[in-house]
């Protein structure tokens, strides 16, 4: 990390930490549900960066782990079985196994095929959880306790929440930063570039790349497991196809391929989204130009425009 | 010597056309096996079939020991097989150094190592050095692969294709398009790796052909027409009447 990055980091973590206590003193609470809503969509976008910027492989159906978190985490509540460890542990083991038996079947198609499958996927479980009355069908379910993760942890308590968002969102770019650096990130990112030279080279690339999937899936199941929390109340609409093109939407705005660039492509379609609505009723009108913009003359993302603007400055 | 594979029968067919048709072909350790022939008489589906990125209608490929003729091509280079393209295929965003070591990393075994960074231990730093030194790019380390020339690009791909210690080494038109001091610095190479491995060599320039090869096979319309030593197919009739001399026939 460049050192001005490393300066940047540090301020962003200590403003990030200090948040709280500011929203309470300038009694703004609001702000606070906005970042926490920030950095969960945060790490989901990370996690389909993995597949998407690293690997090369659009998927139209991420959201669906998300969705798959949530109800890891409104299910055993709706039977009382509040204990946030079980929770945790039945979001990321649901998610990791529905993205091993889907991707053992997607990850045999290319490009279109493989945006069209997983987006097939996707959608069959948002029809199974309509259809399911017991869980509201598509009105949805309304988690009454958030959950219980021992003494001394209060996840009713805001604060404490964001907190435990926050240590999640480092915890999984820390995660990301080294998994793409490992061997194993360097296989990943050389498949993307020329998949038969690495078979060529002995490599079984289809193991590697379900791999790399189904880690990006349980990533994306825990920020399922937190947004459940978070909102207190979970629908199918959650795993719609539509929140999965917002992800894509902001990974492309941040940058592909970069630990930071979804973090800032989540900030920015939660800007966009929170301000452009008070102004004009129209907001995705204006965030779809932003998006054409961003594909027209934003190869990179805001990362990849600020990083060819500090080039060219510096002589 | 010992032979180190060995395709018996093996046929390809693409839609009506006989791309490979019935071929034997045995390749030995220490010696350079080449295949020559007109475009399109299915040199490049050959190879496809023996490397496995194309499964043969018929016949069999045992490598060493084993039948891998059902094998993916990725088990089979586990068997000792590496190869080059035809069509220079690299990672073109990486660097030089880069692109070997995935090549070394690939002979590795597995690597689902998940934490630790790539390409920080010197068993794998000294591995690349050497491949590196091997084909002559000591200098280009740093390079981004796709920045070099032409001719270092072919040295690239025989030096990633060398980091598994391959037995087996199929070359698909390396010398192609190389200029006069790069194809000596190419053949003083290939006669270095045959001391270790059997050589399969696909080549339209015939005076690398006819330098390095032990052994040489004609192939027109996906049979092979003529096989045998150098000086046997210099003065095979047939040999010469599809591709050696009288060129023109063809578009008769």
């Amino acid at each position: 990390m460049s050192k001005s990055g490393g300066w940047f980091a540090v301020v962003t973590v200590l403003g990030a930490l200090l948040l709280p206590f500011w929203a309470e003193y300038a009694g703004e609470p609001f702000v606070l549900d906005v970042i926490i809503r920030l950095m969960i969509l945060a790490i989901a976008a990370s996690s389909l960066n993995l597949i998407l910027g690293y690997s090369g492989m659009v998927s139209l159906g991420h959201a669906v782990f998300i969705g798959i978190g949530a109800y890891a985490v409104g299910i055993p509540a709706y039977y009382d079985l509040n204990s946030g460890w079980l929770q945790l542990a039945a979001a990321l083991g649901a998610s990791g196994f529905f993205a091993l038996l889907t991707g053992l079947i997607c990850l045999r198609t290319r490009g279109a095929y493989f945006i069209m499958i997983t987006l097939a996927f996707a959608q069959m479980m948002y029809f199974i959880f309509v259809s399911i009355e017991e869980y509201g069908g598509d009105d949805g379910l309304v988690i009454y306790s958030r959950s219980e993760m021992g003494p001394g942890v209060d996840l009713d308590d805001n604060n404490q929440l964001y907190f435990l968002v926050l240590f999640c969102l480092i915890a999984v770019m820390i995660l990301i930063h080294r998994l793409t650096r490992s061997d194993f990130g360097q296989v990943i990112r050389s498949i993307k570039i020329n998949e038969v030279r690495m078979q060529a080279l002995g490599f079984d690339t289809f193991r590697y790349r379900l791999v790399c999937y189904v880690i990006s899936g349980m990533i994306c199941g825990l920020a399922g497991w937190l947004l459940g929390n978070f909102t207190g109340f979970i629908s199918p609409e959650m795993m719609d196809w539509t929140r999965s093109g917002e992800l894509i939407a902001m990974v492309l705005l941040g940058g592909a391929a970069t630990v930071v660039g979804p973090l800032l492509g989540a900030g920015i379609f939660i800007g966009v989204e929170t301000l452009l609505p008070d102004m004009t009723i129209y907001w995705h009108l204006y965030l779809g130009i932003l998006l054409i913009i961003v594909a027209k003359f934003g190869r990179g993302g805001l990362l990849g425009w600020w990083t060819r603007w500090q080039s060219r400055s510096r002589p | 010597m010992s032979v180190e594979l060995e395709a018996r029968g093996i046929s390809r067919r693409f839609g009506g056309i006989h791309a490979v048709a019935d071929i034997d072909l045995c390749l030995e350790k220490g010696k350079i096996h080449a295949v020559i022939g007109p475009n399109g008489a299915g040199k490049t589906t050959l190879v496809g079939l023996l490397a496995g990125s194309l499964t043969a209608d018929k016949g069999e490929i045992r490598l060493g020991q084993c039948d891998a003729t059902l094998l993916p091509v990725h088990e089979r280079v586990k068997l000792g097989l590496g190869r080059t393209f035809q069509i220079t295929s690299l990672f073109g965003e990486l660097s030089v150094f880069e692109s070997i070591a995935i090549a070394v990393q690939g002979y590795q075994g597995h690597s689902f190592r998940f934490w630790a960074p790539a390409n920080r231990k010197s068993a794998l730093i000294e591995r690349v050095h050497e491949l590196a030194h091997d084909v002559g790019l000591d200098h280009e380390l740093d390079a981004q692969a796709e920045a070099l020339s032409h001719g270092k690009h072919r040295l690239l791909e025989i030096a990633m294709a060398l980091a598994g210690f391959p037995s087996i080494l199929l070359l698909d038109e390396p010398a192609a398009g190389l200029g006069a001091e790069e194809t000596q610095n190419l053949i003083a190479i290939l006669n270095r790796v045959k001391s270790d491995a059997a050589l399969l060599l696909v080549e339209h320039d015939m005076d690398v052909v006819f330098s390095v090869a032990d052994e040489v096979t004609v192939m027109v319309d996906g049979a092979v027409i003529a096989t045998g030593s150098p000086d046997h197919i210099r003065n095979n009739q047939r040999a010469q009447q599809a591709y050696l001399g009288e060129s023109g026939s063809e578009y008769a």
